[in-house]
């Protein structure tokens, strides 16, 4: 029943969609894009809401749509083109947490790497899914999962060191 | 700094983000232009491509791959290949790469080739997608140099005997292509809005036609077909979006409407000389004939592609085979009775595999990891 599904779907936008905005944030690293990224990926999971079956895995879903729509955006340029020709958008959220320094470092780290390794991190230390999970949503193998993790995090040891110099 | 420096900072930063909620009718909205963009698409340039390519979590081998990002590939050290190389050739890392380990790579620069396929024994012919958007077919001789180029509307499509290719150029003129020929033939232009070339059938250049399709308003759009001696036919507007061809033109795959379900179509083998449907069912967008034209392979694909390929008899659509698991990002006919499949299993491999008319299905190549996770590892020539 169409009822039934949209009632259905209506419910896990509504408990899932701040969660994912936060996600695709962290995949963009702008928050228009984000919202765009999001809103798209929420619409090809609605198209394809009838053969989720499993809605214990609908999270893993959107996520392996998040990615693979974010660099389809990306690789199509338009939104690179974009960029240079709107106002230049907010692109990171205010805060007003202290920082000594490390958040700054880190998220520096997180805009510097290469699309695909940088969602390795964030479905890893963000989404905190396992090694595994992770493999499974990007559909690569644990050990590139793990060996991704590695160089960022020795990004990150080598960034703040040369910070502390 | 460890993992939890990550995790914390991550959260810290991504906490910080609040978007205006989206209501439903917003999602809804989105997926009905979203829809709409598919069923061209699906009519046009994916249909029509022998070889599908949708972006999957894909898995391939060693760097140096194609894409926008990177820097213009070398040139290719190999010289004097010969098109008509004995197999199927792959595309695998910007090269075509036969299972010999003969390779071509064409030098396109960063533009990234989304198909390719052979041109008689004389050259190749891929289609590129370059940063502008425009999709250009480029014509590339036997050391990799690219000839000419040409902008493209929709899809660049390939004879079954790869003897011809045809696309349509940006005003409306299909374009045929024939081995030996230095350029395209010129064709009246066709009316419509974003028109594509989805079969070329018949014997080029004496005899072929070129048949298409274009986006029409918010339906399906119409089908056309234009001959090489100039002869344009619109064609019966029960058969609105044409997506395949036999070789001989004797059967057209169809969309002909929306499914009950509002998310796949109806479809089905469409006899011109009858005048009607031999058969039809509301599910799968994606047809590929074989080369003749006894069976053909077809799919529902959107979304992150499909995951099941189903093997019809293309005269009745009886099933004769189904390759399924995974996630399927290019498959193409190899012979009349095999069909070479790439697919990405669920334990993230990518495999090349040939199914057989017995029912079976032999790893080819594979499975290969890496870290290219967005790339399809291996694409299949057009058709």
């Amino acid at each position: 029943m169409a009822v039934d599904r949209d009632a259905d779907f209506t419910a896990y936008l509504e408990a899932r969609q701040a969660r994912l905005l936060r996600t695709a944030y962290l995949l963009t690293g702008d928050q228009h894009q984000a919202e765009d990224l999001l809103q798209t990926s929420l619409a090809k999971l609605y198209l394809a809401w009838d053969r989720v079956r499993d809605r214990e895995s609908v999270d893993a879903y959107v996520r392996r749509i998040m990615v693979n729509e974010n660099n389809s955006l990306w690789r199509r340029g338009w939104r690179r083109r974009e960029l240079t020709t709107d106002t230049v958008p907010e692109t990171a959220p205010f805060h007003d947490r202290y920082d000594d320094g490390t958040g700054a470092a880190v998220w520096a780290v997180v805009q510097t790497l290469p699309r695909k390794a940088r969602a390795v991190v964030v479905l890893r230390y963000y989404e905190q899914l396992s090694e595994a999970e992770t493999a499974e949503v990007l559909g690569i193998s644990v050990g590139t999962v793990k060996s991704q993790c590695s160089r960022a995090l020795a990004s990150l040891r080598e960034r703040i060191g040369e910070e502390a110099r | 700094m460890s993992q939890e420096t990550f995790e914390r900072e991550l959260a810290r930063h991504a906490d910080g983000v609040h978007g205006a909620p989206l209501t439903f009718d917003d999602v809804r909205g989105k997926a009905r232009s979203i829809r709409r963009r598919r069923r061209t698409a699906a009519a046009g340039a994916v249909a029509a491509a022998a070889a599908l390519v949708v972006i999957v979590p894909s898995v391939l081998a060693g760097g140096g791959g194609h894409r926008s990002d990177e820097p213009p590939v070398a040139p290719s050290s190999t010289k004097g290949v010969d098109p008509g190389h004995d197999g199927v050739p792959v595309l695998r890392e910007g090269a075509i790469t036969y299972d010999d380990g003969t390779r071509i790579r064409p030098r396109v620069g960063n533009d990234r080739i989304v198909g390719f396929t052979t041109l008689g024994s004389d050259r190749w012919v891929v289609s590129v997608l370059p940063d502008s958007g425009q999709t250009e077919a480029v014509v590339i001789d036997d050391s990799g140099q690219a000839l000419d180029r040409y902008p493209i509307s929709g899809a660049l499509v390939a004879a079954d005997d790869h003897e011809a290719v045809a696309w349509v150029d940006p005003a409306g003129a299909p374009q045929v292509l024939v081995a030996g020929a230095e350029r395209p033939l010129s064709l009246p232009p066709v009316e419509g809005r974003s028109p594509t070339a989805v079969a070329l059938v018949g014997a080029c250049p004496d005899d072929c036609r070129v048949i298409g399709r274009d986006a029409g308003g918010a339906g399906l759009g119409s089908s056309w077909s234009v001959s090489t001696d100039g002869d344009v036919q619109a064609l019966p507007g029960s058969i609105p979006a044409v997506i395949d061809a036999t070789a001989d033109g004797s059967l057209l795959a169809v969309i002909d409407g929306y499914a009950p379900d509002d998310i796949h179509v109806c479809s089905g083998a469409y006899d011109p000389g009858l005048g009607d449907f031999r058969w039809h069912g509301c599910d799968d967008n994606v047809f590929e004939f074989a080369p003749d034209g006894g069976l053909v392979a077809t799919t529902f694909a959107e979304g992150l592609g499909p995951t099941r390929i189903t093997v019809r008899d293309a005269a009745d659509g009886r099933v004769v085979g189904e390759v399924q698991g995974g996630w399927i990002s290019s498959f193409a006919w190899e012979d009349a009775t095999h069909l070479l499949v790439v697919r990405v299993a669920d334990d993230g491999g990518t495999l090349l595999e040939r199914w057989g008319p017995e029912g079976t299905t032999t790893v080819l190549e594979g499975p290969t990891t890496d870290m290219d996770l967005l790339e399809p590892s291996l694409q299949l020539p057009l058709g």
